[in-house]
């Protein structure tokens, strides 16, 4: 008790003083300690368009080096403006961003329209997929640009306000060139193109020009630990509260020991289930936030009796979804609640009230799925095994990820519940990357992959599995899930590409919303994959040496623990996260 | 303080030696005693097993740590007339006294010689040890020894001893035995690996270096040709103890123990062919429990109920001549008999 | 009319050594190295081929990752990575090999995929020269105790040195690297906080100015003191349990009898006698060793976040980058073909009996 109140009161203290010390241009006290396996010189280097640059090597840091336009709220499904001030679509035309005026760079110039476009110009060499969506990018004053849309999508706007602003200073001259390059009509991949992409990529800066409250410089890259200093020109270096950032370099076996020995303020690394609980027993903070995609039992459709929907929907009621989250990750997982290929804090805000309950949750019940096999000519044999209408066994191999824990025990744990309801299957262990080319060709009949996605739009959710993963969105002979997706349902003929991409077409969320509705339902009824759990981070948080998180229920933590838009960066960069008593 | 009779350079005065093994204490040399006169040839005969071995590795204090030596002494006359108990010297004096004073050729000829280090490295060692730091005196004394046991001497001299045949081999630990000059060298069946015309030059020229130089030799083989022919007095050992002794003439041809009558039955002479070989049936006996009485009664055709309660006691029956058997009047008949046959024109 | 330098006292030893080393080189010429040529030519083409067998490639993982970061679909993400990385995955892999042989005749390794514009040398130069002085400084030290603390083993063999030594040794030996190097971290470090474990791992103290400065130098030798450690601490028993069996073997020849029937030093015959002859099996080991200091220990870096060439090569292989992987690999054949060679040379200067050339005269 006494801690905690402590903890109050220093947190209280800081939040007094902290304004004070921003104001005096001073940096603040106190260090952040993170941990990233970020790359040493001569791999890492300062060019943030290239791999291995800062933008690759930093991971969730990045962000607090250069600024997004605007930071993505999932809770709200919106967006907080960061470097620009608003944003607004023209029609289904262009998309206008207007970028803050005060906001400048650590060398003290001001962050302007140009600094924006020469970022866009170099991206554009780089094919960003933000060309999928964007025609030209124009200047319309010194802090309005102008991207009108080739295709117009709420995921263009998505895409360009968490795109980061680079420096002209340090660009300028490949940016003109990417100009250049491009207003001379050169094609895409031309030699000239392919020439430009290589100087970009082979561009080494000599420094970093940051728009967020933290620089560094190679010196900084040390191969245990690499620092981030505090600069007072960012419209947060008044509001962040730490000094420096201390990045520890290591993936997670050599993470670990440092998160348990309280030297880590934060990681974001994946902790299997023992050191979890490790970190719990040594008093550290897990934050569980989502990641909007989680296991799911992948099915060959071209395997009988497997395509027949029946055999899925009882196969959704015979395997108990909380004890195969709890297996699959303790307590990082959730059953998934409303199968309906998107996550379930997604459906929640997408679908109405009417509409969810609608959902068929399937519920544990052997019982249904037994009344539901035998209507449709299943049997059972003198031993109990399931045959199907067919007379011949239910029975499957069901291949899994050899290196992935928490996939791997998802499987065996499927296996064991489905034979336990009488179906035949057996479980084996195959080299990940070996089981990715294994379903992509489909070379399986039931295995263990991911729905939904890490991308909170419904279309990306829907086609986490449906296009990465089915023959729509592979390459030539290869069938993957096949899934057919075009198919009569409730009496009506369905062509479930154009029914995904309807969810993310136009800019109005409110046209969107009842083919997402239509979507969902259909892949409730017919389970093209079966979810079982949705993934949750297991990020530990030492409040010994960052006070002021909020509590779990907060919406902040809705935002997941991935790079872009990690709440991490939200919290520390608007001061809301203060140094703890040890890190000061 | 011991004295020995003037003409006595090593008494070797009630050993008993033992190794510790597994099963318990092997009692592999048993209260043996003998003189060696100066430039006096003592062969020690018997079958593998016997001790004659770990008899000489005794002698020079080389025991392996398992072995000790029980009781008894090792007096050694040195040239001065000092009488030392070979069992009183430390480690230094003990270094001192091997090679210069007594020096051991063994059996296995290469793998007496280290592979890997030259010939002249092992004679420089082995001057240095004794104080002799005056290379160039030790190579030019060295070459000298090589050329008297006709080998090559330059080449041998910085030769690895794999470039070396069997023979030659053997010659250089022969050369090298003198090299100090020493007053008893044992000879560890120093003809065994090689073939029979290399036999004869190894025997000759040992001879020659035994005229020039004078000095003792322990000659220990099973061979008893070869035996006859170096030897002053001959040794017959069974089962760790001497049960006969006498000089050479005496035990060859009026042997008076059953065993090494046995012996000299099985030698393979000119006369009698392959096929009269005569084998002694059995086996050398466990030494670690010994029969009783006379320890070669179980396998002695002469053996009496008395032969297997009683051990018969070492009593010289003829000058010199001395012999553990209860039966040494039949087996002395026997030898006689067997001596006449091979030397009449009948035998043949 | 030149006289022979024949033995002199005082140059016989330097004379000797100089003769012994040209006659072991002297078969060390064309032959070898083209043997050598041959082998390191033939590993470049199995790797060149075998790495690119594996499934997934360098745009992929990629792809992967801005997926997982970025929280992009992997249409997005894949044509990103596709962007950045100087990969072709659609050219014929006897065309990539052709171009791949062309510039390594150039002495040129290319450049990282996945690090466009970092050439694969800088990257290894970066890694190498900390792995070769960990694990090898490890070797040296567990090669030089396990010869010493093995013979003195053998030499008083059943003694209390001898028991207690051959328990540890058999359960050092038994015990695999990394599961020390976690024991020392999670008991000293975490759980008797004996080790400060937030800076005394890496490679060297990041807040040093590079240089030959006393406290830069010791900074690298306090850093080493953890992966040297482990490295000795797993490997000495098998140099210690090698050469106590050795010794022992060695110390039942005739010749070492011998040499103490004609009254040589214990010392002397500990060293040229004993000690030469035991060591003789544990070189060809030892070069073997050498070969693989290259390699480094993976688990071992990671743990202790040395970044070598084992990290490193282990990140390339995550990532798929092939050149940077080749690259690597083939270091790591340069090393070992070298280190076999050293093998036989030392061997030949060691041990007469395999000498090539073979007899004098």
């Amino acid at each position: 008790m006494r801690k905690v109140t402590l903890l109050v009161l220093v947190a209280l203290l800081l939040g007094s003083v902290a304004p004070v010390l921003g104001q005096t241009g001073e940096a603040p006290a106190g260090t952040f300690y993170g941990a990233w396996p970020y790359f040493l010189p001569p791999d890492g280097h300062l060019n943030s368009f290239s791999t291995g640059g800062p933008a690759s090597s930093l991971g969730l840091y990045y962000r607090w080096v250069e600024l997004p336009m605007a930071y993505y709220l999932a809770a709200e499904a919106d967006y907080e403006p960061w470097l620009a001030e608003s944003w607004e679509f023209e029609g289904e035309e262009a998309f206008v961003v207007h970028l803050r005026q005060d906001a400048l760079w650590s060398d003290g110039s001001p962050i302007t329209a140009d600094d924006l476009i020469g970022t866009y110009a170099i991206g554009r060499i780089l094919k960003w997929s933000d060309f999928n969506y964007v025609g030209e990018v124009e200047k319309v004053d010194d802090f309005t640009v102008r991207f009108t849309l080739a295709n117009p999508s709420l995921l263009a706007r998505h895409i360009i306000l968490r795109t980061t602003i680079r420096n002209m200073t340090v660009y300028g001259d490949l940016a003109q060139k990417a100009l250049d390059l491009y207003a001379s009509g050169a094609a895409i991949d031309s030699e000239a193109w392919l020439a430009l992409q290589t100087e970009i990529k082979e561009f080494r800066p000599e420094q970093v020009i940051a728009s967020g409250p933290f620089i560094y410089t190679l010196d900084d890259v040390g191969d245990s630990f690499m620092s981030l200093h505090w600069q007072p020109n960012s419209i947060f270096s008044e509001s962040v509260q730490f000094g420096t950032v201390q990045i520890w370099y290591g993936e997670t076996e050599a993470v670990t020991p440092l998160v348990l020995d309280g030297k880590v303020t934060y990681a974001t690394h994946g902790f299997p289930p023992a050191t979890d609980q490790a970190m719990q027993d040594a008093g550290l903070r897990i934050i569980r936030g989502p990641y909007n995609y989680g296991a799911a039992v992948y099915i060959n459709h071209d395997v009988y009796p497997w395509s027949r929907p029946e055999v899925r929907q009882a196969m959704a009621m015979v395997i108990d979804r909380a004890e195969s989250a709890f297996l699959t990750k303790g307590l990082s997982a959730l059953p998934v609640q409303y199968m309906g290929g998107m996550s379930d804090g997604l459906i929640q805000l997408w679908l109405s009230e009417d509409e969810v309950a609608a959902l068929n949750t399937y519920a544990y019940d052997p019982a249904a799925a037994e009344a539901l096999l035998l209507g449709i000519g299943f049997t059972r044999n003198a031993e109990g095994k399931w045959l199907d209408d067919n007379g011949d066994p239910v029975a499957a191999e069901y291949t899994f990820q050899a290196e992935w824990a928490d996939y791997g025990a998802a499987a065996q744990n499927a296996v064991e519940q489905l034979n336990a309801f009488g179906f035949d299957i057996t479980g084996r262990a195959v080299q990940w990357q070996q089981l990715d080319e294994d379903i992509k060709a489909g070379n399986f009949t039931l295995s263990v992959r991911s729905w939904g996605a890490s991308s909170p739009f419904p279309t990306d959710q829907l086609n986490g599995p449906l296009r990465s993963w089915n023959y729509t969105g592979l390459t030539e002979g290869q069938t993957g899930l096949n899934f057919p997706m075009e198919f009569e349902w409730n009496g009506e003929q369905i062509d479930f590409t154009a029914l995904i991409a309807a969810t993310g077409a136009g800019l109005d969320r409110e046209v969107q919303q009842p083919f997402v509705a239509k979507a969902v339902a259909i892949f409730n009824d017919l389970l093209p994959v079966i979810p079982l759990s949705e993934a949750l981070t297991n990020n530990p948080l030492n409040e010994n040496l960052a006070s002021g998180a909020p509590a779990d229920d907060d919406p902040i933590w809705r935002n997941g623990g991935g790079s872009a838009d990690n709440y991490i960066t939200y919290l520390a960069l608007k001061g809301i996260l203060t140094p703890g008593p040890d890190a000061m | 303080m011991d004295t020995l009779p003037k003409d006595v350079v090593l008494s070797v005065q009630d050993i008993s030696i033992s190794y510790l093994a597994h099963r318990g204490r092997t009692q592999a040399v048993n209260r043996v005693s003998f003189d060696l006169r100066k430039g006096e040839t003592l062969a020690l005969i018997g079958e593998s097993g016997c001790g004659k071995s770990t008899l000489s590795l005794g002698i020079i204090r080389l025991l392996p740590k398992t072995g000790q030596i029980d009781q008894g002494k090792i007096l050694y006359a040195s040239r001065g007339g000092e009488v030392i108990n070979l069992l009183d010297l430390n480690n230094r004096q003990l270094r001192d006294f091997r090679w210069a004073e007594c020096a051991m050729v063994f059996q296995a000829a290469l793998n007496s010689l280290n592979p890997v280090i030259r010939v002249r490295d092992m004679v420089y060692d082995t001057a240095r040890a004794h104080g002799r730091t005056d290379r160039e005196a030790t190579r030019k004394r060295m070459l000298e020894l090589f050329r008297r046991v006709r080998l090559d001497p330059d080449r041998v001299f910085n030769a690895y001893p794999h470039e070396l045949s069997g023979g030659m081999r053997q010659r250089v630990l022969l050369a090298m035995g003198v090299l100090l000059d020493p007053q008893v060298v044992i000879l560890d069946e120093p003809t065994t690996a090689v073939d029979i015309l290399t036999q004869r030059t190894i025997l000759e020229v040992l001879k020659e270096l035994r005229e020039s130089m004078g000095f003792s030799i322990v000659f220990i083989s099973h061979d008893l040709s070869i035996a006859a022919e170096m030897a002053d007095t001959v040794a017959t050992m069974y089962a760790g103890e001497i049960v006969e002794i006498g000089p050479v003439n005496e035990v060859f041809y009026r042997a008076r123990h059953a065993y090494t009558f046995g012996l000299l039955e099985a030698v393979p002479t000119l006369s009698s062919g392959a096929q009269d070989l005569i084998s002694i049936p059995g086996s050398p006996p466990d030494l670690i429990e010994p029969p009783t009485g006379c320890k070669f009664h179980p396998r002695c055709p002469l053996a009496t109920p008395r032969c297997a309660r009683e051990v018969p006691p070492l009593v010289e029956e003829a000058p010199g001549h001395k012999v553990a058997c209860f039966e040494s009047a039949q087996v002395l008949a026997q030898s006689q008999r067997l001596a006449e046959s091979q030397h009449s024109p009948a035998g043949l | 009319m030149e006289a022979r330098p024949d033995i002199q006292v005082v140059d016989s030893q330097s004379a000797a050594l100089w003769k012994t080393l040209r006659r072991a080189l002297t078969g060390f010429t064309a032959r070898t190295l083209l043997q050598g040529a041959i082998t390191i030519w033939a590993v470049m083409t199995f790797t060149f081929i075998l790495i690119r067998q594996m499934p997934s490639n360098p745009v992929q993982i990629e792809a992967e990752r801005i997926v997982r970061e970025e929280q992009l679909s992997y249409d997005e993400a894949y044509s990103r990575a596709a962007a950045l990385f100087d990969f072709n995955p659609d050219q014929p892999i006897i065309e990539q090999y052709v171009e791949y042989l062309g510039r390594l005749v150039r002495l040129d390794l290319g450049q990282s995929i996945t690090s466009a514009g970092t050439p694969v040398l800088d990257q290894i130069l970066q890694y190498l020269p900390w792995t070769v002085f960990s694990v090898g400084l490890g070797l040296l030290i567990s090669f030089t105790i396990g010869i010493f603390v093995g013979m003195a083993m053998a030499y008083w063999r059943g003694g209390i040195l001898d028991n207690v030594v051959t328990a540890i040794a058999s359960i050092l030996f038994g015990i695999p690297n990394y599961i020390i190097a976690l024991l020392i971290i999670l008991i000293l470090g975490v759980q008797l906080g004996l080790i400060d474990i937030a800076n005394a791992l890496g490679r060297v103290d990041p807040t040093l100015e590079p240089g030959f400065t006393p406290e830069y130098i010791l900074s690298i030798l306090q850093h080493a003191l953890l992966p040297v450690f482990t490295y000795v601490a797993a490997t000495v028993g098998g140099w210690i349990l090698t050469m106590k069996s050795s010794t022992i073997a060695t110390l039942g020849e005739e010749y070492v009898t011998a040499a103490h029937a004609r009254g040589l030093s214990q010392w002397r015959v500990l060293t040229a006698y004993v000690g030469r002859n035991a060591m003789l099996p544990l070189v060809t080991r030892l070069a073997i060793s050498i070969g693989f200091v290259v390699g480094g220990s993976v688990i071992i870096e990671d743990i202790y976040r040395y970044r070598g060439l084992g990290k490193f090569l282990v990140t390339a292989i995550v990532a798929r980058d092939y050149t940077s992987m080749q690259g690597v690999f083939l270091v790591i054949a340069i090393s070992v073909v070298f280190a076999n060679i050293l093998a036989d040379v030392l061997y030949g200067a060691l041990d007469p009996r395999v000498r090539v050339g073979g007899k004098e005269r």
